[in-house]
């Protein structure tokens, strides 16, 4: 973080720390009471204390006794690894040809791109869903990834990086005997590794967390994700649901949470700047 | 080892003409070296050869076998480049390496190929370093290095000393000749520098604005300029170009000028050809308007009318600032050049004397 | 002879040039991205105008039935509601995502590294949780009858009232849960901005005499403006699209539509009223007004941004 810039008066660096305070706290408040819940046995859940006087597990076993929630969690961590990992490829390939070669239409095809970026997928979903159908992928890994598969923000952002790499490093390479795979395989991926990184950590989150495009494109367990799958707890909407519920809710945040106590600041970093970009 | 014929090739960018059918043949083991002012169209004929570049027209062959429409890696060529364009992921050894490793070569024989190379270019001890912990000197080395270790049919070379500081770049200089002699492998050389050119070249190709001005050897570059344009390029300080009317009576004077129309000829003069005399015994006289110190010779600038000439004498024979002097120079030292065309006229004059 | 060798010269340069090979390899890198580009976010695009202007027909040919959609989603009262919803939902979003996150991110730019750090990771959080997690915690935490702050107030003989069923309150929820998920990730925007600052600037100010007001209102909201706008255009289309997954966890829409937005009704022409026309031209519709928000937004915006 930057060095102070900027000398508050006392009184009023109070009621900035008030503030935060209280805002740090309304957030980590309740996680801290989701975590605690989740391990409460059943007759201590609707007790004032935020944690288990006696610590159970049992709840985390009923999570998978009481719905297929592996079924669930292999189709969302399944879905997620193959969409991640053609977005990344798809959006290298593009960045690197808008980067890397002169053609003829590029501009146009670059504010394509563009332009893609700013149409709400939320919108489109009605033609896609049909096609989906036509195609038979209603309620199919399929169905789930291919409408998602090309990303235009990463293509944008790789591309930016991209552009700042020499290109006689490209031209040494062709000299050298490489093909185009073989350059943008062992020359361009080892010098962007960490956008490259970076980037699979949005689009991770992103797409574990994505809701609305499962719900329109799953019915049953056989595609359903945890995102979508959770909410058969709350549709129970018996109170001795809950325990199990927080234990779900623990279970599919954890992904993301871990990957941010492991390397917080880079994180903050990625998103903020992927924030601004998009 | 190769020859290399480059047929009627042009290249064009847009509106701009970066190369203008060039045509020219390098023989095997030759080392040719590719000068002239910048974007006059080295890189992009450099570039072609090794088939980084499309050409626009025209055809490539090497050993007589067209290439024009080859892969670079068809090619079999090595290229060193202006800012060396080294790996930066990769150690030394992996960058010298790669192309060998992409030819499916065993670990063992990349390994040995590799440390020949190195011990060549007295590399050996850098092997395991990164680019960035280089010195630009070492750099270089490794350039030159990854380029030798694949035993190709053509080295090729833009502007790799440009980047040197001037010591290092004398002493570079001498070694890529060096080495390339030992290795008998053709060369292409691209560089603005016409020292380098001079002292490098078997044979040197001046360029200007995509077109090829002349070829020939340092030797008869440096004495039968082709034109006004290779005479005021090569050698320092660059020859005096005067029109010829300029020197008043002294034109007339020299028997090898008669029947030479005055108003259309441009006369060439090499500074160290210049010398002072007496006023009385000259044919023509100048004011000495700038002297320049540049060691035990030094550069007279003088002034004939309103035309500048410059003179370099060792120092005990400069005259002073603003005195008149008489200039003579050689009769057989005289280049003329048409003066609208900048061709040079004629045969030398010291042959048709 | 010389004329000949000109001919000759210009015969040959023109072949190379007609066997010149076009550079592939542009292409096909980019083919995966263009076809997938085109097939799912562009057609769509076109398919939608189509099905608003077509009653589409399993046994015969589409019957073109022009405005009809339109005018029939223009005068529907469900549309309506919707509509009003989405105004509120940016309207509101604006003081509590935008324009809070101000001061709050100024706090942390003054704060030691370690403090700053501590706020920054703890208001990052929400981000990285989904936003079925958020409503789901939320739900329990509003119960009224097993939630958390009723298990606090309920020893103190109070009722925690159902907010989520009551029409006058519950888009205030949803709106307040959008603004918990997001004030973090905006204030953390805002500091990238202010970073960017130079302390110069404030030292000058400092050494003639301005107090943190002064300060605070000439010179650094002026210099953050631009991320000021930045983060409203951001935080409108995130509203907009994002909300609906509260509303779909937390209300459906209800009750009788005062949750619902133009996304949300959308999918519910679609999917429970199996209307796909009007589905359609809804989509439409809110494209239009998308575009003419951000427009709108750019423009009143232009007027406060400085650019310095
Ligand atoms: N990729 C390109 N696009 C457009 N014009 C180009 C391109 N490459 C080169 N040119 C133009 O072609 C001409 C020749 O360029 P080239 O790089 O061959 O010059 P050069 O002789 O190597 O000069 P320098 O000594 O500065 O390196 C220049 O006018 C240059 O502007
Ligand atoms: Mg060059």
């Amino acid at each position: 973080m930057a060095p102070s810039m900027l000398k508050l008066s006392r009184p009023l660096m109070l009621v900035g720390h008030i503030i935060l305070l209280v805002t740090a706290l309304s957030i980590i408040a309740p996680l801290i009471l989701v975590l605690g819940t989740s391990f409460k046995p059943a007759n201590e859940i609707y007790g004032g204390l935020p944690w288990p006087r006696k610590f159970t597990l049992q709840n985390y076993y009923d999570v998978f006794e009481k719905l297929p929630f592996g079924r669930y969690l292999w189709n969302s961590l399944a879905t997620t690894t193959l969409r991640v990992g053609g977005q990344l490829l798809i959006a290298l390939f593009a960045a690197y040809a808008f980067a890397r070669y002169n053609f003829p239409g590029r501009g146009l095809l670059f504010a394509l791109v563009l332009g893609a970026m700013m149409i709400p997928p939320q919108l489109t979903f009605l033609p896609i869903y049909l096609l989906i159908n036509k195609l038979g992928w209603f309620d199919t890994w399929a169905g789930l990834i291919v409408p998602n598969l090309a990303m235009p923000l990463a293509v944008f952002l790789l591309r930016q990086h991209l552009l700042a790499f020499p290109k006689e490093l490209y031209d040494a390479a062709a000299m050298d005997g490489a093909n185009e795979l073989r350059i943008l395989w062992s020359v361009v991926l080892p010098n962007i590794k960490p956008v490259m990184a970076a980037l699979t950590v949005v689009l991770f989150v992103d797409c574990w967390n994505e809701y609305f495009w499962p719900l329109v494109i799953t019915e049953t367990d056989h595609a359903m994700t945890v995102q979508i799958g959770i909410r058969r707890f709350l549709d129970a909407e018996r109170g001795d649901d809950l325990g199990p519920l927080m234990a779900a809710v623990t279970l599919i945040s954890l992904p993301a949470l871990a990957v941010f106590f492991a390397c917080q600041r880079q994180i903050i970093q990625t998103f903020v700047s992927v924030g601004i970009k998009g | 080892m190769a020859t290399i014929h480059f047929s009627q090739v042009c290249k064009t960018f847009g509106e701009v003409t970066a190369v203008d059918r060039l045509d020219l043949t390098i023989a095997d083991g030759e080392f040719t070296v590719f000068v002239g002012p910048s974007g006059c169209g080295k890189t992009t004929s450099l570039r072609m050869l090794a088939g980084l570049d499309e050409v626009t027209s025209g055809r490539i062959f090497i050993d007589e076998r067209d290439v024009t429409h080859e892969q670079p890696k068809a090619r079999d060529m090595a290229m060193v480049f202006q800012n060396y364009a080294l790996y930066p992921h990769m150690t030394v050894a992996e960058n010298i390496g790669f192309a060998l490793k992409l030819r499916r070569l065993g670990r063992a024989e990349v390994a040995e190929q590799v440390s020949r190379a190195a011990e060549m270019l007295d590399i050996a001890h850098l092997l395991q370093r990164r680019p960035k912990e280089l010195s630009g000197g070492q750099r270089q080395r490794v350039a030159v290095c990854r380029a030798i270790v694949r035993n190709p049919k053509v080295f090729l070379f833009d502007e790799p000393l440009s980047n040197l500081d001037p010591q290092l770049r004398t002493s570079a200089r001498g070694e890529i000749r060096a080495l390339q002699r030992r290795l008998g492998v053709t060369s292409v050389y691209v560089t603005h520098d016409q020292i380098e050119a001079m002292t490098m070249a078997d044979r040197i190709v001046i360029m200007r604005d995509g077109k090829v001005q002349q070829i020939g050897t340092p030797v008869e570059i440096f004495e039968r300029p082709a034109n006004t344009f290779v005479a005021g390029f090569i050698g320092n300080p660059p020859m005096n170009i005067l029109p010829l009317a300029a020197l008043g009576k002294a034109a007339g004077l020299s028997p090898q000028l008669a029947g030479v129309d005055q108003s259309e000829t441009m006369i060439g003069i090499r500074p160290e050809h210049v010398s002072f005399v007496s006023v009385s015994s000259a044919a023509t006289i100048a004011r000495v308007v700038q002297i320049e110190m540049i060691g035990t010779e030094c550069l007279v600038h003088a002034e004939i009318g309103a035309e500048r000439i410059i003179a370099r004498v060792v120092r005990p024979l400069a005259p002073r600032i603003d005195e008149t002097v008489g200039l003579a120079w050689p009769d057989d030292e005289i280049h003329l050049f048409d003066a609208s065309s900048g061709r040079r006229m004629g045969q030398n004059l010291r042959l048709s004397a | 002879m010389t004329q000949t060798l000109e001919l000759v010269a210009t015969t040959r340069i023109e072949r190379t040039a007609a066997r010149r090979k076009i550079d592939l390899r542009p292409a096909v890198f980019l083919a995966p991205f263009v076809v997938l580009v085109a097939l799912f976010t562009y057609w769509p695009l076109i398919q939608l105008v189509y099905l608003s202007l077509f009653k589409l027909n399993r046994s015969g040919p589409d019957r073109f039935i022009g405005a009809d959609n339109f005018l029939g989603v223009l005068d529907n009262a469900q549309f309506h509601d919707a509509a009003y919803n989405s105004l509120i939902y940016i309207f509101l979003s604006i003081p509590f995502k935008v324009f809070l996150p101000i001061p709050l991110a100024v706090f942390i730019w003054t704060m030691g590294a370690k403090l700053g750090n501590f706020y920054k990771a703890a208001l990052f959080l929400p981000t990285l949780l989904s936003f079925v997690v958020v409503s789901i915690v939320w739900i329990w935490m509003l119960n009224p009858v097993m939630g958390l702050f009723q298990s606090v107030i309920g020893p103190l003989g109070l009722q925690m009232p159902s907010l989520l069923s009551d029409v006058a309150s519950a888009i205030y929820v949803i709106i307040g849960v959008g603004a918990w998920k997001l004030i973090g990730f905006n204030i953390l925007l805002y500091l990238a901005g202010l970073s960017a600052i130079s302390r110069d600037y404030v030292e000058a100010m400092r050494l003639d005499g301005a107090g943190d007001w002064v300060v605070l209102r000439r010179l650094i909201v002026p210099l953050l403006s631009p991320t000021i706008l930045f983060v409203a255009i951001s935080t409108v289309v995130f509203t907009i699209q994002q909300v609906f997954t509260p509303i779909d966890v937390m209300t459906q829409g209800g009750p009788l539509n005062s949750t619902t937005n133009l996304f949300y009704l959308v999918y519910q022409y679609m999917f429970e009223s199996f209307n796909v026309g009007y589905s359609a031209a809804g989509a439409l519709l809110i494209f239009l007004l998308l575009g003419l928000i951000i427009a709108a937004k750019m423009i009143w915006f232009e007027k406060l941004v400085h650019y310095s």
